[in-house]
Formats: C-alpha cells, sequence, structure tokens
C-alpha cells in the first residue's frame, strides 16, 4: 500500500481521508436509518389499525406512544404525527412522507395525541 | 483515472483498494436496508380480527340476527364493515349459511375471489408470501326459521392481502 518513505505522511493522509468520507457517509446513511421513524411509522400505523378493526363503538383505547413522541422530537418534527380520514391511518414521524393503513371497519374514530402523558388515545365512535 | 495518481503520476490509491471500499459500503448499506425496511406483516392478525367481527355481528349468544337470512340484506351496512377494501380487492369474505348440508340462503362473498383459493391450498399458508392470509372456521347457531328454531352452523372465510403503503 505505502511505496516510497518520503511519501508515508501523503500517503497516509489521503487514506485516511478517504476512509473518512467512504465511512462517514455509511454511517450517516446508517443512522439516518437506525433512527427508527421507518419502522416505527409502519408499527404505530398497524398497530392502531388493528386496534381500531377490533374495536367496538363506544370505546377508547390508550396506547403508550412515548417512543413515537421521541423519534419525532429527534427528527423535529411538527404538526400532527397521527391522523386517521378515509378508514386510513397515516402515521407521520419525520418530515419526510408517512407510512398509511387502511382498516376494514367503517367507524367514526378519533385520534388524540396526550403528549404530556406520552399516550395515543383512540376514540372508536359508531358507524359513519 | 488522474484522481488516483498524483503529480508525480504516482499512485495514490489502488483500483483493488476502492473495490474493497465499495463491496464493504455495498454490503453495511444492502443489509441496513434489508433489515429496516423488512415488513411488519399482520395480514394474519387482521383476517382473524375480520373474523371476530363476523361473528359478532351475525350471533348473538349462538342465535343468528334477525335479518341475515334475508337474500335483500347489506352485509357491509349490518356490520359497520368497509366496502373500499373490498372493491380494492385487497381482502375477501365467504360465509355459507347451513342446515345440516343444505344451504339456508345464499352464500355472502365479496372481495377477491382469487383469495379462496389461497385460503384452501396449505390453509392459507400459500406457497407465496404475496398470496393472502386467511382465518377458516365455522360457528354453530340456532336460527329461526318458518317460525320454528332450527339448528345449524355458518362456514366462515376470512383473507387479507393488506399491507400499507410507505407514502413520499
Amino acid at each position: 500500500m505505502f511505496r516510497k518513505r518520503g511519501n508515508f505522511a501523503w500517503d497516509v493522509a489521503v487514506h485516511l481521508i478517504i476512509v473518512l468520507l467512504v465511512f462517514s457517509s455509511v454511517a450517516l446513511f446508517v443512522s439516518k436509518q437506525a433512527d427508527g421513524s421507518y419502522v416505527y411509522e409502519e408499527i404505530y400505523a398497524k398497530e392502531i389499525g388493528l386496534i381500531i378493526d377490533s374495536s367496538k363503538p363506544g370505546m377508547e383505547v390508550f396506547i403508550d406512544f412515548a417512543k413515537g413522541y421521541e423519534i419525532a422530537e429527534e427528527n423535529k418534527k411538527t404538526g400532527k404525527l397521527v391522523s386517521y380520514s378515509d378508514n386510513i391511518v397515516d402515521v407521520s414521524l419525520a418530515n419526510r412522507g408517512s407510512y398509511v393503513f387502511e382498516v376494514f371497519t367503517d367507524y367514526e374514530v378519533e385520534l388524540i395525541e396526550d403528549r404530556e402523558n406520552k399516550k395515543l388515545i383512540i376514540i372508536v365512535g359508531g358507524e359513519k | 483515472m488522474k484522481l488516483f495518481y498524483d503529480k508525480k503520476g504516482e499512485e495514490l490509491i489502488s483500483f483493488y483498494e476502492i473495490l474493497i471500499y465499495l463491496v464493504i459500503c455495498v454490503v453495511i448499506v444492502g443489509g441496513t436496508t434489508f433489515y429496516y425496511l423488512t415488513d411488519v406483516d399482520v395480514r394474519k392478525q387482521e383476517s382473524g380480527i375480520f373474523y371476530n367481527q363476523i361473528i359478532d355481528c351475525l350471533i348473538d349468544g349462538g342465535i343468528l340476527r334477525e335479518g341475515f337470512l334475508d337474500e335483500n340484506f347489506d352485509f357491509f351496512e349490518s356490520c359497520d364493515i368497509s366496502k373500499k377494501l373490498f372493491d380494492n380487492k385487497k381482502m375477501y369474505v365467504n360465509v355459507q349459511f347451513l342446515e345440516g348440508e343444505d344451504e339456508i340462503r345464499e352464500p355472502v362473498v365479496f372481495g377477491n375471489y382469487d383469495f379462496k383459493s389461497h385460503c384452501e391450498y396449505k390453509d392459507g399458508g400459500g406457497i407465496s408470501k404475496h398470496w393472502s392470509e386467511c382465518f377458516i372456521g365455522e360457528e354453530r347457531i340456532v336460527f329461526m326459521k318458518d317460525g320454528e328454531l332450527k339448528k345449524g352452523k355458518i362456514k366462515i372465510m376470512a383473507a387479507s392481502n393488506n399491507e400499507g403503503n410507505r407514502v413520499k
């Protein structure tokens, strides 16, 4: 790898810069992926969807949404994290896209974000 | 190629070194992407929940609810089920009403008819992960016909291929 004695420092510097550049971009990519927003958006959307589908009108369900609030805060996400309209649950924990899951029941549903208690309240009303 | 040589024309970084870095990057990026984008598959659970919702809707304490033997009863309206997923061919339901081996009324069938074969083959597991997931069962019922109580059963096949979507 290293050829001449005089060039040793230069060689080391070049290799260090290349290695740092390559691996820092890989590390950046991995950390972006590993912040969990992709996975948690899908998990929460499907969890909320299944809860709505298995509920009966008049039920109120509290789910632990601490991780969701934490990820949204890390990503500086503003506005609503979870919404429901037209039988579709939409979860967005970062400022880029969201995950949607369609439910098969036809209830009126209200989702309330209780950030203070790190909960999400799902209120299932009657038929639309 | 100038990028890889210094002013004196000496090689700064070899082709093989670049190749090694590339392979490492591809493996890490590919592995991470695969790990974090793996689907959370809830279709089996969803078909089970759907099955239970149908049971709750049709039967009350073992007795078939009134109106369900009428030919013009509206399954979606009566059971608070949205028609959208059935129109989009992401779900399937097949309910048979039987007295002995005779059908009391026409089966209630909606959604993607292909799912019936998915359900029948290997009990819904199928050989492809893109096949729907199913929940099949039957429940004993008591129903009123011609002014007298009769015993029967309903067979239900509930299938789902409802996967969520990422929206950009």
